[in-house]
């Protein structure tokens, strides 16, 4: 415990499951959670694809899909995909930045052990990447039909999805409570 | 002779990574519960895959998305999903759908009874292979929702009134308990048990 956790990766010998993971530095961590913050608004308010048939069109965005899942009367679709794609993220970059702000500046964060539990459970939840993906999936099978157009929101979507995968790769639990125990 | 964490009365805290005693209950570095086993893993896991199993019938044999337009009425399954991009030529997205709505599932399924199986009579056979099929279903097993993703997106596209409207089908909800019981079940086993000796705690 009193040996520098960031130093190496441990591998259990037996199932070469890691034991203990190398982190990255807590100061880069806080900059992927800072720039996923500015990624996040837009990303899910601003329009993915856009569907043109005869002379409408359909304008998606993440907001709007949950809307049409609850008005055919899915409303627990409605809250998973709520769950997975706004609210898991969202509740990732929030923890990520009340958790490496103060141990950046090594001051003990207040409530880290509930921060911790959140941040430990909340990362399987987030499934941003599998999203994008269903986007691509998506325009592939409207695309044969009729016009389709990119709208911004895949962009940012796509940057607010590498920050939170980078966020939950450097994910280090021995680095944090190293961390925690070293500050102040 | 085995010098593992039951016979040196050690545990491992699964939330901060740290070895303890298992004399103490609460980890002293981040003050969870501390086991050495994950709690009640075989039972847990017995009961939410099977209860996965039961929604995997009625999420394929039931409409996942319905299409509405002027000439059509469709009720589509998975498997129309997937024939539907066959059809078409597109080789590759018919197979990623395929994959990740009923292969996945599937395997995840039987790769799960057949680890709760070997746990039960207490199996040595090529325990680092079966830790590696548990790896596998644990690290591909989210990407299930895929389908579910793809339904919101087109619910929410194509909506035109009379000319062309999709909805969701009622199989949606199977479909989606099922992969979150599967996602609930991956994570209750307790890989650590397929190197325990039976008998022991
Ligand atoms: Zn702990």
């Amino acid at each position: 415990m009193h040996d520098d956790p960031s130093a190496k990766e441990i591998h259990c010998p037996r199932c070469d499951n890691c034991v203990r993971k190398k982190s990255c530095p807590l100061a880069f961590s806080l900059g992927l959670a800072i720039a996923a913050l500015i990624m996040f608004i837009p990303a899910i308010s601003l329009p993915i694809l856009t569907f043109e048939l005869g002379n409408d069109a359909q304008q998606g965005t993440t907001l709007s899909a949950l809307y049409y899942f609850y008005n055919d009367g899915y409303p627990e679709l409605s809250l998973l995909v709520f769950l997975t794609t706004v609210l898991a993220p969202f509740v990732q970059i929030i923890i990520s930045l009340l958790l490496y702000f103060p141990l950046n500046r090594n001051i003990k964060p207040k409530q880290m052990k509930i921060y911790f539990k959140i941040l430990y459970h909340v990362r399987h939840w987030v499934m941003l990447d599998i999203y994008v993906i269903a986007v691509l999936i998506t325009y592939i099978k409207l695309s044969a039909i009729s016009e389709l157009l990119y709208g911004a929101g895949i962009v940012m979507f796509v940057f607010l999805m590498l920050f939170s995968f980078m966020l939950r790769y450097c994910f280090s639990a021995t680095a944090l409570w190293k961390a925690y125990h070293d500050a102040r | 002779m085995t010098h593992d964490d039951l016979s040196m009365d050690k545990a491992f805290c699964l939330h901060c990574k740290h070895l303890s005693s298992a004399q103490l209950h609460i980890c002293p570095v981040c003050n969870e519960p501390l086991r050495q086993r994950k709690k009640n893993s075989i039972s847990r896991t017995w009961a939410l895959s099977l209860a996965a199993l039961c929604f995997f019938i009625p999420a394929n044999i039931f409409p996942i998305m319905k299409t509405l337009s002027i000439t059509t009425y469709e009720n589509n399954t998975i498997l129309d999903g997937v024939f539907y991009f066959y059809k078409n030529g597109e080789f590759f997205v018919g197979t990623v759908v395929f994959i990740a709505s009923i292969f996945i599932p599937a395997v995840k399924m039987l790769v799960l009874f057949f680890l709760l199986l070997s746990v039960k009579i207490g199996s040595r056979w090529r325990r680092e292979e079966k830790n590696s099929l548990y790896k596998a279903i644990h690290l591909i097993g989210r990407w299930s929702m895929l389908d579910i993703f793809v339904i919101g997106l087109m619910v929410s596209l194509v909506q035109f009134g009379e000319i062309a409207v999709v909805t969701t089908g009622y199989a949606a909800p199977s479909f989606a308990a099922m992969v979150i019981l599967t996602l609930l079940a991956t994570e209750s086993f307790d890989t650590r048990l397929l190197w325990d000796e039976k008998g022991k705690k």
